[in-house]
């Protein structure tokens, strides 16, 4: 056993946190190694006396229980928690009306599309002039035409 | 269901002089303590629904009284360990590796001083420990390993390896 996880096990050993079936695995190693056994019993005289140090303040008595302060205090955490609910419902209710507004439909949408019909005058192409926009983009002929002072 | 301040007032009688101990040991003024016990118990009482779910309530109050030690240190902005605490004066019996252990123990870090005293002091476990204020119980287990070998050091300063 590497001597740091002895260490930790020595040490959960003197504050009583071994499990039982590690503690008899900790002490059969204990009975066959002396060094480890004495740093153990050096663990626990550290425990003890850190332990005897702690304890050693005066006893001294706590204030009486105090009824009426712990009711007064329990019935306000209980309107505490009615205002609580309450705030609750109200946010749940805003949020609702928030989400809703945003996610409205500012007007119906029409399904039926409405088909446009384009025509085309015929090109004559004796009479165009050769660069003409009729000869290669006859589409853009209305738009042309509107665009003419 | 049984009136919760009975099972309360059972709980204080229980726990109140441990909670006084704790307190006392992390601050200056003993009428601190006073208040904070019953702080501690106040706000048990407004999580009284959780009180009763706890594993063990001991362990659920010394959480709260964690929380209110440390909210009292916030408000008053001073703290006086272990040193300026009311210890029995020490008597002609009385082992004398314990002074000296007294000041060890109140020059420790202030997380591994509270985690020891909620060890040796309260006798809770590892796990208890853990809850109470809210670290791993791996971090319980190595503030606890830490601070036993500097107290093993100031007992027997040089120990063999």
């Amino acid at each position: 056993m590497k001597p740091e996880h002895l260490e930790s096990l020595l040490l959960d050993r003197a504050l009583g946190e071994l499990s039982p079936a590690v503690a008899d695995l900790l002490e059969a190693h204990l009975a066959r190694d002396p060094e480890a056994a004495r740093r153990a019993a050096d663990f626990d005289v550290t425990v003890g006396a850190a332990r005897q140090a702690l304890h050693s303040t005066p006893a001294v008595a706590p204030p009486p229980f105090d009824r009426a302060r712990f009711e007064r205090a329990g019935s306000g955490n209980r309107l505490i928690g009615r205002r609580t609910e309450l705030l609750r419902l109200a946010a749940c209710l805003a949020v609702g009306l928030g989400a809703g507004w945003l996610l409205r439909q500012p007007e119906p949408i029409s399904l039926h599309a409405t088909r446009v019909a384009v025509v085309h005058p015929p090109v004559n192409s004796s009479t165009t002039p050769f660069w003409s926009i009729s000869r290669f983009a006859p589409e853009t002929l209305p738009l042309a035409r509107e665009t003419q002072p | 269901m049984s009136d919760p301040f009975i099972q309360l007032e059972q709980l204080y009688h229980d726990t109140a002089p441990a909670l006084l101990g704790y307190f006392r040991r992390q601050l200056a003024v003993p009428a601190d303590a006073d208040d904070l016990v019953q702080e501690t118990f106040v706000r048990a009482i407004r999580g009284f629904d959780q009180l009763q779910q706890a594993a063990t309530p001991r362990a659920y109050l010394f959480g709260i009284a964690h929380h209110v030690r440390l909210d009292a240190l916030r408000r008053r902005r001073h703290h006086e360990p272990l040193t300026n605490e009311p210890i029995a004066p020490p008597t002609g019996e009385e082992d004398a590796r314990l002074e000296p252990m007294r000041a060890a123990i109140s020059r420790l870090p202030e997380s591994q001083r509270e985690t020891l005293l909620l060890k040796l002091q309260q006798e809770l476990s590892y796990a208890e420990i853990a809850h109470v204020l809210g670290i791993p119980v791996g971090t319980v287990r190595s503030r606890l390993h830490l601070a036993l070998l500097h107290l093993r050091h100031v007992l027997n300063p040089s120990p063999s390896p």
